[in-house]
């Protein structure tokens, strides 16, 4: 005669997850007890019946924006979530000098935007040897000023319409351009800046 | 949708014409530990689907459990120094999605102030045209009755508490075994046992009369 199992043991077989010697032992006690039988078929029957209406797995809308946007936060907090390699760990001292890094590097930029004068004055602002600018959108007049000494470009666009507020700029800037040059350029007669 | 999906994980997939040579988990993790965006972006493919339904049917709401399936990897991408190989990849990815749904339902309770309940609960509020997709091997009054079931199902899924809930879509829908259950919601297997077993009991009252004959 068979000893009978533990709870924990009769309900992993009630469940189909006992395997082995285990298993043949629980089957084998339960072939005198019908009723564990019956309670067996009736779990098996209502995990058919919930799996048959609930999906197990199930593609996110958009998959490959799914993923894209997964990348984006990923790339856009690379510097604190990117796994940490062994030797990333060891040059872990360099921590110790970012805030001071960070430190310099904002007085500098306090210096720099102390120094910058007004467009029109900047000095070294290359105003003379002006880059051509294509302005897809008819109506709108394009400046372009660069200051060498504060290592600064401007474009300064007068006539673009209102942006809407519901333009989502993080879903935009997901696509991935496959080449750098802006499609549009070719796709719309472009308006040379005079 | 696919209500029978394998695990990825375990089994490989049927679509892809050379499936010994697809690397496992643990190397696509490994590479990805390295720094490898390209394995970590195949893992996101191979699990994506079982988080998603996982936490859509834990929410009952696409959008949410879009957002929350992202984070999911997002944390997964950012935590995968910490990730020991003795857990499964996918027993792990069910364990941050298992966080990220319980501090989701606090927070939505909490701002909601109590109307968690009646907007969430309330079977005359789901849109039932959201989930009556037909699956196209059904027959149509099949189909109906399937998803009305589902709505059913869901709706009284709904009055369950957060734990019990979780337990059921683990084991039943999402057929996970009772030790990586316990590990996924961090808790004894004797716990996984009595939350499933009230759970089962109550949704199987609830459910009493929507059962097909």
């Amino acid at each position: 005669m068979n000893a009978p199992p533990d709870d924990n043991t009769l309900t992993l077989w009630l469940d189909d997850e006992l395997e082995g010697e285990q298993l043949a032992r629980v089957d084998a006690w339960a072939a005198e007890h019908p009723e564990q039988l019956k309670a067996r078929e009736q779990v098996r029957e209502w995990r058919k019946l919930i799996s048959s209406c609930l999906p197990a797995a199930e593609e996110p809308p958009a998959p490959e924006f799914f993923n894209e946007r997964i990348h984006h936060a990923i790339r856009e907090t690379a510097g604190k979530t990117q796994p940490i390699s062994l030797s990333a760990k060891r040059n872990s001292s360099r921590i110790l000098w970012m805030p001071l890094a960070a430190c310099a590097g904002m007085i500098l930029a306090f210096w720099l935007g102390a120094m910058v004068q007004p467009a029109d004055s900047i000095p070294g602002a290359s105003a003379n040897s002006k880059p051509n600018l294509y302005i897809p959108e008819a109506g709108v007049d394009a400046r372009w000023i660069s200051s060498h000494d504060a290592s600064a470009t401007v474009i300064v666009l007068d006539g673009v319409s209102a942006i809407p507020d519901e333009v989502d700029f993080t879903a935009m800037a997901l696509h991935r351009a496959r080449r750098e040059i802006d499609s549009t350029a070719a796709s719309e007669s472009p308006t040379p800046n005079p | 949708m696919n209500n029978s999906a394998p695990d990825p994980s375990k089994k490989p997939r049927e679509d892809v014409s050379c499936p010994s040579e697809e690397p496992d988990d643990s190397d696509l993790v490994a590479a990805a530990r390295g720094g490898s965006l390209e394995a970590f972006d195949e893992l996101v493919t191979r699990h994506r689907t079982r988080i998603f339904a996982m936490i859509r049917n834990m929410t009952r709401n696409e959008a949410e459990a879009w957002d929350l399936s992202q984070e999911v990897f997002i944390k997964a991408w950012s935590a995968l120094p910490r990730f020991q190989a003795r857990a499964r990849f996918s027993t792990w990815l069910y364990r941050i999605a298992h966080n990220l749904v319980c501090d989701w339902a606090r927070k939505r309770k909490i701002e909601s102030a109590g109307e968690f309940n009646e907007e969430i609960l309330d079977q005359q509020r789901i849109d039932a045209a959201s989930k009556t997709t037909p699956n196209s091997t059904q027959q149509p009054d099949k189909a109906m009755a399937s998803s009305e079931l589902r709505t059913k199902i869901e709706a009284a899924l709904g009055k369950l508490s957060d734990d019990h809930r979780q337990v059921v879509i683990l084991k039943d829908v999402q057929g996970i075994a009772y030790k990586e259950i316990a590990e996924i919601m961090d808790c004894s297997i004797g716990t996984v046992m009595s939350r499933l077993h009230h759970a089962r009991k109550n949704l199987q009252t609830l459910l009493q009369d929507e059962r097909p004959t």
